[in-house]
């Protein structure tokens, strides 16, 4: 494995122990059938699918390994979990790498690399909210296969934000059911995992996510008392077979349309139900996505000025009036110390860092919550906005978000 | 502190006053919240959801403080995190003298903070609410090193509205709702003061009035 220069969060799967890659290669037209209403180009298609699986359990596992058979070009696997005993009785996996409490995705690309060594595959041992806004921007599906509602609500915002279809697969163990919701995220007006949030499961959220009050800081990470999904290996398997159907579907445009609907098979009666998902405009989600741009320069050597006009957004009378998240970064007005209540800062300092020292009483110095953006208004930092990111503390930025009265523009570079 | 001006206090007075907390959209804004919030929604950021829940809950805020004369906003911030300056007159403990002694002051300066996330995401207790003034606060909730923030319990169910933070302020600062025991993570910042307090529960709570009562 080694650390990737461009995906910094992310680790490459290069090799496997004890295969000799070469020896797998196989065509996928060897198998591949000849869907009805395919078009002519079926194995090409799938080959350049992108697809990020977030939550790698017993339902995720199986989706990974589908999409490592079909050969497509990239899979990333993000899961902060480790196998542990029980795993063995839902997942595909070996009592040792139990024993060992392997990082979940960091084994399952080793074995989506031995399935098909041309695959890339890219792992994420970290929890779905750690990852970069930008991390996911060129990926062509996101699958969704965790009990975590708080996984759950970032990853369908972070999807909203990118405009990427997010396919969410789910099993109710105790009435046999497995149940397959495809968010298109194609425009504002369509729906979100969050929309049909009941009081039960915004209840559900609030009292498994817990935080700790030690240390006071603004990033506390929370942790998730969720109880584990009751469900049987089958079941769990019956789900991610489901979502490869809707995988499929959608990247060759088989069938009638799924994006934006649910797909619910019950084991009780061999039922399937589709139905269609409706928004909610009372959702609190932010459903609107970002226009992507690319930017041609190293953001930290770019001002706030610059990155605005690359966006397109402002300009003129509407400065005033426009944003910025400049990566996880937040900017710091004021600052104090034990010796000195508020010192001017005027610069991007990571919350979740911890920060400088004063040379005066040597103790730490950390930003006033009220005096700190984020996002940051363009008018809260007026005399900044024609320095560099790099001389505001950003030197290593490698995405912006530009907010303005036309919506918001992540400017990003690898 | 009390800034209100004439017409504000009029409008506590109004029988308004017996529908309590839960009609505050009902308050009409006195000329000098109008014109705050007016100020603050011309430049409202954000998405469409994040503006309208903004608007909201500065109305809120504004309405509140024309209904309960202890509780003054001095400006909102509606540009992106929501941002507003308020003052509560509530007994706020401070670090004891050097004799020993129990200090208190009688205002509490509060910069109260709602990001746009807290829509959707439960947060911990201590991400709303910073006391900007008075500083030296001796107080379980507060944290003796940093900036001031109030933990108002373990973590926040996510949605909860900014007058029910102000109330819950209200309600810690006075003692009414106190958590000392220094072996209870949910919300005990400061070890030192939780066991003082522990010794010292005939002070407890500073004071029983109840946030809508005419403030002293
Ligand atoms: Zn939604
Ligand atoms: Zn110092």
């Amino acid at each position: 494995m080694k650390e990737l220069c461009n995906m910094k969060q992310f680790r490459e799967i290069t090799a496997v122990p004890n295969l000799n890659d070469t020896s797998v290669r196989l065509s996928l037209n060897t198998r591949l059938p000849q869907f009805i209403g395919a078009p002519s180009d079926a194995d090409n298609r799938l080959a350049a699918l992108k697809i990020a699986v977030i939550g790698c359990g017993s339902v995720g596992r199986n989706i990974a390994l589908h999409l490592a058979r079909l050969q497509i070009t990239e899979v990333r696997l993000v899961d902060k979990g480790v196998l542990k005993l029980e795993s063995l009785l839902t997942h595909m996996c070996q009592p040792e790498e139990v024993f060992q409490r392997q990082p979940k995705a960091s084994n399952l690309g080793l074995l989506l690399k031995g399935i098909n060594p041309a695959t890339t595959v890219l792992v994420f041992d970290g929890a779905i909210e750690a990852l970069d806004l930008h991390a996911l921007v060129d990926i062509d599906v996101v699958v969704l296969a965790t009990d975590n509602l708080l996984a759950e609500v970032k990853t369908a915002q972070k999807c909203l934000w990118l405009g990427i279809p997010l396919i969410q697969a789910s099993v109710h163990g105790d009435t046999l059911l497995a149940q397959v919701r495809f968010f298109a995220n194609g425009n504002a007006h369509g729906p979100c995992p969050v929309c049909s949030y009941s009081k039960e499961e915004w209840n559900a959220l609030n009292r498994e996510t817990r935080f700790s009050c030690e240390g006071n800081s603004q990033a506390s990470t929370p942790r998730i008392d969720g109880a584990p999904t009751m469900s049987t290996s089958f079941l769990c398997a019956m789900a991610s077979d489901l979502a490869m159907v809707q995988v499929v579907r959608h990247a060759l445009g088989l069938g009638m349309p799924v994006e934006d609907t649910m797909v619910e098979y019950c084991g009780f009666n061999h039922r399937t139900v589709v139905s269609p998902l409706k928004p909610n405009p009372g959702c609190p989600c932010d459903h609107t996505a970002y226009r992507r741009v690319l930017s041609p320069h190293s953001l930290p050597e770019c001002t706030l000025r610059q990155l605005t006009d690359t966006s397109g957004l402002g300009g003129g009378s509407d400065f005033a009036a426009m944003s910025f998240k400049v990566g996880n970064l937040a900017f710091c007005n004021l600052w104090f110390c034990r010796c000195t209540k508020s010192r001017i800062a005027e610069r991007f300092i990571n919350p979740a860092e911890v920060g400088e020292t004063c040379p005066v009483c040597e103790e730490l110095i950390r930003p006033q919550p009220f005096h700190t953006h984020y996002p940051v208004p363009a008018s809260a930092i007026d005399n900044v906005l024609g320095r560099r990111l790099r001389d505001l503390g950003a030197a290593s930025v490698d995405w912006v978000v530009v907010y303005g009265s036309q919506g918001g523009v992540l400017l990003y570079h690898n | 502190m009390k800034d209100h001006n004439t017409e504000d206090t009029i409008r506590t007075a109004e029988p308004i006053l017996s529908g309590g907390l839960r009609e505050l959209d009902k308050v009409k804004l006195g000329v000098r919240n109008s014109r705050l919030l007016k100020r603050a929604s011309d430049v409202c950021g954000g998405s469409a959801v994040w503006r309208t829940r903004k608007l909201t809950e500065a109305y809120d805020l504004l309405s509140l403080s024309q209904l309960a004369p202890r509780f003054t906003v001095h400006d909102i911030d509606l540009r992106e995190t929501l941002r507003a300056k308020a003052s509560i007159k509530v007994p706020v403990p401070l670090i004891p003298d050097a004799q020993g002694e129990l200090r208190i002051a009688s205002v509490a300066l509060l910069g109260i903070l709602y990001p746009e996330h807290a829509i959707r995401e439960p947060l911990p207790g201590f991400a709303f609410i910073q006391i900007l003034q008075p500083s030296a606060v001796w107080h379980a909730n507060v944290a003796a090193e940093g900036a001031q923030m109030l933990c108002l319990g373990a973590q926040l169910p996510a949605g909860i509205l900014t007058k029910e933070l102000v109330l819950m302020a209200y309600g810690a600062l006075s003692m009414q709702t106190v958590m000392v025991d220094e072996a209870d993570a949910a919300g005990v910042m400061n070890t030192e003061a939780a066991l003082w307090w522990q010794q010292h529960l005939e002070l407890v709570p500073l004071s029983r009035a109840k946030f809508l009562d005419p403030s002293p």
